[in-house]
């Protein structure tokens, strides 16, 4: 299964190039995801997607397989399985940085082969829900670079920031926000509303299509995690 | 013996009984696989590759084990071995088959496949356990796609070097090439069937029980024909068949599904005997959707070449099927049978065929309702096909090719003989209902209104009670006990078939007794004789003419011991609600439970050389095949802004011989109609191209509901056929039927837009999808 | 797993048990009642088998924890008709019509057809058709099982006015 995406940054692609590049605080934009350990290239992550009274957990390695810094481009392949379950999740993902004016804009290619439950039930609305899961990312890592744009010039709001409450002007309480919002999101990494709308012929919406999106997440990860590697 | 006249006092035979299985099932205490409980019993559940097609490199049970209340957990290179292997083995000249063990091992061939079974206290504790099996793969390429498995560079198995599992053509036959050249038009089409599942509510299970002292297995089967499956449970784990012992209780639908007991059922046997103990395994759905038996996949080309007035002059029919993985039948039976019996209700001298069978790395494909229903599709959709070709109206085109009882007996170009059948009868009569002159004037006038309805048509002669090998007989005793009431025993698998109901209304008839004093039991191997079970259409002919067999011969003895006891010749004696007369003088009789009485406990009163007891056992072997013939007729209408098709009026004409119970031949019907709807309109189970399945749930696999399935109305016509009671099989005829004509309605509502459906299911997405190809084309 | 203890009427007879909070109320119904009339054909809430009523109403018991039933009164299949006395209308209905063949489905249609009429004393065929369509049968076709409701207001109606 093939996935596209493209967001947008109101911050120089340098920042966000640099931001990205801490593996810590991107993971942190992920919804669901966690970093466990690194062993030189290869980074072990977690991902958790909830929906409903269903949570699925995958747990994997990301590997940088290609990295061009001047062009602004990386591209990684990832290996995981369920943390509870049989299935397995195999994504190779590229991301593509480029200038527009002030903003940043980023294009996500992420191939996903999938196994298990979460390729049987979720490949229909996965393709839907993506986008809002990138969305996500991208809002996640615009409040981010406000917070450090806060933190360096002691003053919040960079331009088209996203919606939300307004940061805080004190630094380390700007940063202590954003990462409570963050892992909020991540309680309910993609609401089951969300799903509804997605499934277009079932007759119910079954919690368990999440169980793709682990997946997919896993992908954008894997790609944003093997940046810093290189 | 006359075979084909009515039972002599035909009370039951033919009437509307209520069935004798409804209370139960209708107050809660049916007896289903997963009500058995049995003391110190535990669960079993199933670690499955989530992949199509990888190497097995490791697989690691420290923390599976770890969950308290886990009490064993085998994978395949550790309990493969208590079992022989094959488990079966359709392995022939140039057909190769894989070797089929309970688990996998070494490598895993199709997302489902079970790799490891968990034994623990509960079924939660087992699913827990199962969830941590730790096993490592590395994918290989999987073989997806029945057009594509035999060109792929992937191999379905390993050891075998080829995905192509048969593949047979008949001789060259100049004659055919002549007819085909000689014929006005000669039209070639290619028709698709997607993978369907059987689907039976009940999913599979059973409870296998090794019983110590006794060296017997005991097996709680989900099954349609329990003596079958101990002779298989007897075979692979090497006991003999009297230590054996099978019981089905009620079973919660088959649909072929049920016929063979699987890999997952053997490995619970093979755990429960490591164990000494009681082993329940209970499928979920989607266990069921993903890793049982699936059905259809496959396509038929055929060139069918006409005279001007478009009489069929020559058929070449060219059949290629997928089998999955792991099949439950021989890779050739889907294109055998179909291609065999595509000549179907028509005549016509010249015919060849080729077929072909691929292993793909997905579920092996089994029987359901029908399996060789192949052809009917094919050529029932060509027939409209090559109607509308050359202009003619698709009735008429049938009238003028469909077999006359005049041309009976017939044979057709495969070698089948019918007879006693009436493919024109049910054909005229099914128009007729419909009121076809009407809906054509109906069709005209909402065409002129933008409106898209249609009408199909669907003709075929089902062979039915095939009767060879394991399925060749059936046997009833029919023992009358000393207080009159009488037991039936036979070795019957009704599940859902209300054979309880059908075969009592045959015994109660021929010994004269209220329908009350008789039951039925089946389904336990220590109980009933030997029979082949419940399948391919057979119980109506092969069970009931049995049952009917066995209890004439005891309704002679019954009427000896009378006569002797009343002091009259037998010949003049009759049975009537439970008493015996002597005909034309009322006053003589004697109740027939005072001749059971006597029978047995009174032996002094029986005539010279008279065994004591009343019972008697009857074996019969039907005919190789039974012919009963049907066509269904329906209208739709499409709506060409959604796509959605709406049925508005089905009829089915059918031919079924003497009808036993017609409310129980109308219930069969209807439930085989729904499922073609369900195939023509819904039913996919798909699988993307590294072959994981995409409809394992109730939400993705989408069956027919009451808002699609519409009122089915019945036209009957009764051919007795030449078995005793003169029935006919009806289990599978509505399945077979009704796709064809259901496309064939869909198309012909679309023919306006030049729209051609030559594959299902006909979903409102793909209805869209062919509208949109027809303007743009 | 910590247990919890419940308390649940079924049928009139107090069932109380103590299970773990993840059991579902069909397997509590099933197998710590006993009661196997009630049954599980999907257990993910599309087919309708293991519909109950729950305080009157008529809920997917394979979609429900046991103990979110804790202190409410169900009704099963076996509830429905006092043991040896006569059939309800539905079942009546069920059993003149065909409305079953193999009885799989069988509880989730005669549980959820009480539940339809009581709403819909007169219903017209349709509405039958559109107030079922939330249940699965394989085996029937829906022919007899229609005509089993129809017939079941129709029984209503002759009970009433008799
Ligand atoms: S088992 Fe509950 S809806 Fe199917
Ligand atoms: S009677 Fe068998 S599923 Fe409905």
């Amino acid at each position: 299964m093939r996935l596209e995406d493209e967001f947008a940054v109101a911050a120089p692609i340098q920042e966000v190039y640099a931001t990205i590049l801490d593996v810590e605080r991107v993971t942190g934009c992920v919804p669901g995801a966690e970093l466990l350990g690194n062993d030189g290239d290869v980074h072990n992550v977690g991902i958790r997607v909830k929906v409903g009274p269903i949570s699925m957990q995958y747990r994997g390695d990301v590997e940088i397989v290609e990295r061009d810094e001047a062009a602004h481009t990386a591209k990684m392949r990832v290996k995981g399985r369920e943390v509870r379950g049989q299935g397995t999740v195999e994504a190779t993902a590229q991301l593509r940085l480029s200038e527009d004016g002030s903003t940043t804009r980023g294009a996500i290619e992420v191939e996903v082969a999938l196994s298990g439950r979460a390729a049987s039930m979720g490949q229909g609305a996965i393709q839907d829900v993506s986008s809002k899961l990138v969305g996500r990312f991208a809002r996640n890592l615009a409040r981010m670079l406000e917070a450090d744009g806060a933190a360096a010039a002691g003053a919040a709001g960079a331009a088209g920031a996203p919606a939300g409450e307004p940061l805080s002007s004190d630094p380390a309480a700007a940063a202590a926000q954003v990462e409570r919002e963050v892992r909020d999101e991540d309680e309910n990494a993609i609401s089951g509303r969300e799903i509804v709308g997605a499934v277009v012929r079932g007759r119910l919406s079954s919690p368990l299509v999440s169980a793709g999106l682990a997946g997919v997440t896993l992908g954008l990860l894997g790609f944003l995690l093997g940046r810093r590697a290189g | 013996m006359s075979t084909v006249e009515k039972p002599s006092a035909a009370r039951f035979v033919g009437a509307r009984v209520q069935r004798r299985e409804d209370p139960r099932l209708l107050s809660g205490h049916g007896q289903y696989i997963d009500d058995v409980r049995l003391p110190g019993m535990l669960h079993a559940t199933f670690v499955r590759s989530p992949l199509a097609r990888a190497r097995i490199v490791a697989i690691d049970l420290e923390h599976a084990l770890a969950v308290p209340g886990v009490v064993a957990i085998w994978d395949g290179s550790a309990l493969n071995g208590d079992a022989a292997t094959p488990l079966w083995d359709w392995a022939g000249e140039g057909t190769p088959f894989p070797e089929v063990r309970a688990l996998a091992e070494g490598d895993v061939r199709f997302a489902g496949d079970p790799v490891a079974i968990v034994i623990a206290r509960d079924r939660y504790v087992a699913e827990d356990a199962a969830e941590l099996v730790d096993v490592e793969y590395e994918p290989l390429q999987a073989v997806v796609g029945r057009e594509l498995a035999e060109a792929s560079t992937g191999r379905a198995h390993d050891g075998i070097d080829t995905n192509v599992a048969w593949s047979a053509a008949s001789p060259t036959d100049p004659a055919l090439e002549a007819a085909f050249a000689a014929s006005a038009h000669v039209i070639t089409e290619t028709f698709r069937q997607q993978r369907h599942v059987n689907v039976p509510m009940e999913p599979r299970g059973l409870v296998a029980h090794w019983e110590r002292g006794a060296e017997q297995l005991t097996v709680y089967a989900s099954s349609q024909n329990p003596h079958q499956d101990r002779e298989y449970f007897a075979r692979v784990m090497g006991l003999p068949e009297h230590h054996v012992r099978v019981i089905m209780r009620d079973v919660g639908g088959g649909f072929g599904q049920k016929i063979f007991r699987t890999r997952e059922e053997t490995a619970v046997a093979l755990a429960s005997r490591r164990l000494g103990r009681p082993v329940k395994w209970i499928e979920d759905r989607q266990e069921n959707l993903m890793a049982a038996n699936h059905a259809r996949d496959e396509q038929m080309t055929l060139r069918v070449g006409v005279d001007a007035d478009g009489v069929i002059t020559a058929i070449h029919a060219s059949h290629l099927a997928d089998v999955g993985a792991y099949p439950l039948m021989p890779a050739m039976m889907p294109g055998f049978m179909a291609l065999e019996v595509l000549p179907g209700p028509y005549r016509f001298a010249r015919y060849g065929w080729a077929g072909k069978s691929v292993f793909t790395n997905t579920s092996g494909i089994s029987a359901y309702r029908g399996p060789w229903m192949m052809e009917t599709v094919a050529r029932e959709i060509m027939m409209d096909v090559v109607a509308r070709e050359i202009g003619v109206d698709p009735a008429e085109i049938r009238r003028r090719n469909v077999i006359q009882t005049e041309d009976l007996p017939y044979t057709t170009p495969t070698g089948r003989e019918y007879d006693r059948i009436s493919p024109a009868q049910t054909l005229e009569a099914a128009l007729e209902e419909i009121g076809y002159e009407r809906f054509r004037e109906e069709q005209a006038r909402a065409r002129a209104e933008g409106r898209y309805l249609g009408l199909g048509i669907s003709t075929y002669i089902e062979p039915t009670a095939g009767a060879q090998g394991p399925t060749g007989i059936e046997a009833a005793t029919v023992r009358v006990e000393p207080s009159g009431k009488v037991n039936v025993l036979m070795g019957t698998g009704s599940h859902g078939h209300s054979l309880e109901t059908t075969m009592v209304q045959v015994v109660a008839d021929q010994l004269g007794v209220p329908i009350e004093d008789v039951r039925l039991l089946q389904g336990d191997t220590a109980v009933s004789p030997y029979g082949g079970g419940t399948a391919g259409s057979r119980s109506a002919v092969i069970a009931g003419g049995v049952a009917r067999i066995s209890a004439i011969k005891l309704r002679e003895k019954v009427l000896e011991l009378a006569g002797h006891l009343l002091e009259a010749a037998a010949a003049d004696l009759e049975i009537e609600d439970g008493t015996i007369t002597v005909k034309g003088s009322p006053g003589s009789s004697i109740a027939f439970a005072d001749v059971a009485r006597i029978a047995y406990y009174d032996p002094s009163r029986l005539p010279e050389g008279m065994e004591p007891g009343l019972e008697s056992t009857s074996r019969y072997s039907a005919p190789p095949a039974t012919y009963a013939n049907s066509t269904q007729v329906c209208t739709c209408e499409v709506d060409v802004a959604t796509g959605e098709v709406r049925l508005l009026d089905y009829v089915v004409g059918e031919d079924c011989g003497v009808m036993i119970n017609p409310m129980v031949v109308e219930g069969q019907i209807a439930g085989g109609v729904a499922q073609g709807i369900g195939g023509a309109l819904l039913e996919h189970l798909a699988y993307d191209e590294t072959g994981n399945p995409l409809a394992i749930t109730f939400k993705d696999y989408l069956l027919p509901t009451t808002e699609d399935v519409p009122d089915i109305r019945y036209v009957h016509v009764e051919t007795p056929s030449n078995t005793p009671g003169g029935h006919k099989g009806v289990g599978e005829g509505g399945a077979i039927g009704a796709p064809a004509a259901i496309v064939n309605a869909v198309a012909d509502a679309l023919a306006p837009l030049g729209v051609r459906v030559t594959s299902q299911p006909l979903s409102p997405d793909r209805v869209l999808a062919m509208i949109d190809d027809a303007r743009s084309a | 797993m910590s247990k919890q203890l419940i308390s649940v009427r079924i049928n009139d007879e107090l069932f109380e048990g103590e299970v773990e909070p993840r059991k579902t109320l069909a397997d509590f119904i099933r197998e710590d009642c006993t009661l196997t009339g009630t049954h599980l054909a999907c257990e993910h809430g599309v087919c309708g088998a293991c519909t109950i009523l729950l305080d009157g109403e008529a809920v997917r018991s394979c979609l429900m924890f046991a103990v979110q039933a804790d202190g409410a009164s169900l009704t099963t299949l076996e509830g429905l008709a006092p043991e040896g006395g006569p059939m309800t209308p539905v079942q009546q209905g069920f059993m003149e019509h065909h409305g079953l063949q193999c009885g799989f489905c069988t509880p989730g249609f005669v549980i959820s057809a009480h539940a339809f009429l009581r709403d819909h004393p007169d219903p017209t065929e349709e509405e039958i058709r559109e107030g079922l369509s939330g249940n699965l049968c394989r085996c029937t076709g829906y022919q007899g099982i229609v005509r089993a409701v129809q017939r079941a207001a129709e029984i209503t109606r002759e009970d009433v006015t008799a």
